[in-house]
């Protein structure tokens, strides 16, 4: 009996060949890519028919109701002197700092921005390059905001799609982003919102679909010493 | 000590310098698995699971597949190779649906086709295929769903706050993936540190394939030829799903093995060590995945992310590594020198024991279906 080892294998080798296994190499790509593909195939045509589509109903249709609209709140910045009546049924305030205040809605969220700079393009701009590359992937735009103002003052305004990824494992999906710029009285206001993708033209322009909930803050804000 | 059989008609035993049995000659202990021509027990250079890597080695196919011979597992290797490759391609031509599909797809489909290789789910595969990838895909799904309910739009991509996002969420997702193999545990035939490794793999796998066909269903009923930015899909398909697939299985892979470990007591206490045991291992899994929820809260930058969870998923393959490695070492009956057998790994005609005397490979990290194979008449040690 010795401590020493031999580093050669003492032992007799058997050809590959007469190895067995379930499944040879070839069997192994062949398998993995043909249930990939079929996979892929019947996970798409899934998609396709589960897919939900909007269903005209023409004629038949009546009219959209409502809730009517409850008194409305006003949210005041006293670091800026501007106030934002809001519909406190639809939208919370989720963030008050003194140049920021962050409303939040099921259509989605609406942050107004006191900023600073040269223009109202390069205030939309600013804003833009601001949002979070990893909450905003794929973000490309779409084009102007015509007749784009906020409280009545006529400012400069772009909406941009993007895929919304939400930080907190949650689902991604498509999502329309508006930003408007507005300055009066020499306070240059930005106002950031975005909501769902909505494909329907008629009634959701911009592709936002919470878009109607936004009107209502958008109007109802008062740069200082605006009625 | 057992008595060798003269049908063995092996050379001289040689005593071992780690395990002090008596045990026959070759480059390693078949009792132990240490290397007899080296002092150190550990034998860091060769894992027991595939001796011919290091232990130390970020791969996925031998940490995460270890039945494989490692003349099987190039097959593997190369279709994750090439699967990523036309993952990334499909992206770059902004083929957004067949490249996400492909990307989830990828290793929950080579999975299958190892277990099917492997046999690790011995007589009973669909038993193995509902507790592990069809459980591990159910909770995906529902979690998916309840996830999406309890969400809105935020700017600051969630309105729930570091804690939630960060913590409560991603141990929900940890605690949902182990759920499943849980089922098996009791099972007798199914006693190995690798069955645990196998379920708990599968299921997170399940899980997260899950996950992303239900968070990307959006892209799943999208043209075909999508609009965004390919850089900014392609990164983001690639954390999602394959990334996040290989850190899901890692940290659900280490909590499972290690709890097979102790459940079924099969460690002989020479490679015990707290470092490696189920309270470690758990807290490793779960401070991965916290860690990795709170960087996808804070981390702004793409690619910077993808970079973190590619170097978190490396990181985890080599603990997982590390903790097979020394559980395979550890692992095992008393000592006994069986019949001649074609060892799967290096098909040498060895005595059939805890390890192969010739390569080190353990016997319990070869394909179930293998390890009872007689050697081939006439042939004996030299």
């Amino acid at each position: 009996m010795s401590a020493v080892t031999p580093q050669w294998s003492p032992y007799a080798a058997v050809p590959h060949a007469h190895v067995p296994r379930r499944l040879g190499d070839h069997r192994v790509r062949l398998f993995a890519i043909g249930a990939i593909l079929a996979l892929v195939v019947v996970i798409s045509a899934a998609a396709t028919l589960v897919h939900p589509t909007p269903q005209p109903c023409g004629l038949y249709c009546g009219p959209q109701t409502q809730a009517p609209l409850a008194a409305a709140s006003t949210y005041t910045n006293s670091a800026h002197g501007f106030s934002i009546d809001y519909p406190a049924d639809r939208l919370s305030v989720a963030v008050d700092k003194p140049d920021t205040v962050e409303f939040h809605s099921d259509g989605g969220p609406i942050q107004f921005q006191v900023v600073r700079a040269a223009s109202l393009d390069a205030a939309v701009s600013q804003a833009q390059q601001q949002l979070d590359g990893s909450i905003f992937q794929d973000m490309q735009e779409v084009g102007a905001v015509r007749g784009a103002e906020i409280g009545y003052v006529p400012g400069r305004g772009t909406v941009w799609s993007a895929t919304y990824q939400p930080s907190d494992g949650g689902n991604p999906g498509p999502v329309r982003i508006a930003i408007i710029a507005a300055q009066s009285g020499g306070l240059t206001v930005v106002a950031t919102m975005f909501s769902d993708y909505d494909s329907g033209t008629d009634h959701a322009p911009y592709g936002l679909s919470g878009d109607a909930t936004f009107d209502y803050p958008i109007s109802g804000f008062h740069f200082p010493g605006q009625q | 000590m057992s008595e060798v059989t003269a049908t063995q008609g092996a050379a001289a035993l040689v005593r071992c310098p780690h395990c002090e049995e008596t045990v026959p000659p070759g480059a390693y202990c078949g009792s132990c698995g240490g290397h007899l021509a080296d002092a150190q027990a550990h034998r860091r250079h060769s894992y027991a699971a595939a001796p011919h890597e290091r232990v130390h080695r970020a791969t996925v196919i031998s940490t995460l597949f270890p039945h494989l011979p490692h003349r099987h597992a190039h097959v593997f290797r190369e279709i994750l190779g090439g699967g990523v490759a036309v993952v990334i391609l499909l992206a770059a031509l902004r083929l957004y649906t067949p490249a996400t599909l492909v990307a989830a797809l990828l290793l929950p489909v080579l999975y299958v086709l190892y277990l099917y290789e492997v046999e690790v789910y011995e007589h009973e595969p669909w038993t193995v295929i509902a507790t592990t990838f069809v459980a591990g895909a159910a909770l995906g799904t529902a979690y998916s769903l309840v996830l999406s309910h309890f969400s809105s739009l935020s700017l600051g991509g969630t309105d729930k706050g570091a804690l939630v996002s960060g913590v409560v969420l991603p141990v929900i997702v940890q605690v949902l993936m182990v759920a499943g193999p849980l089922l098996l545990i009791r099972r007798a035939h199914f006693d190995e540190t690798l069955d645990g490794l196998t379920f708990g793999v599968a299921s997170a796998l399940g899980f997260t394939l899950a996950l992303v066909v239900a968070g990307e269903w959006h892209v799943l009923t999208a043209a075909l030829r999508g609009s965004g930015v390919p850089a900014d899909s392609m990164l983001r398909i690639v954390r999602t799903a394959i990334v996040a697939a290989v850190v899901n299985a890692t940290t659900t892979g280490l909590i499972t093995a290690t709890l097979w470990q102790r459940w079924h007591g099969r460690s002989r206490g020479r490679h015990r060590s707290a470092s490696r045991g189920l309270p470690a291992s758990a807290l490793v899994a779960f401070l991965a995945q916290v860690g990795l929820g709170l960087a996808s809260y804070f981390i702004g930058d793409l690619l910077l992310l993808v970079i973190v969870w590619a170097m978190a998923a490396m990181l985890l393959l080599v603990w997982l590594r590390v903790v097979l490695h020394h559980a395979l070492l550890d692992e095992g009956a008393e000592h006994h020198i069986g019949p001649l057998g074609v060892c799967p790994e290096c098909h040498h005609v060895v005595p059939t024991m805890l390890f192969c005397p010739s390569c080190g490979a353990a016997r319990s990290a070869g394909p179930k279906h293998l390890r009872t194979a007689a050697a081939p008449i006439g042939e004996a040690p030299a």
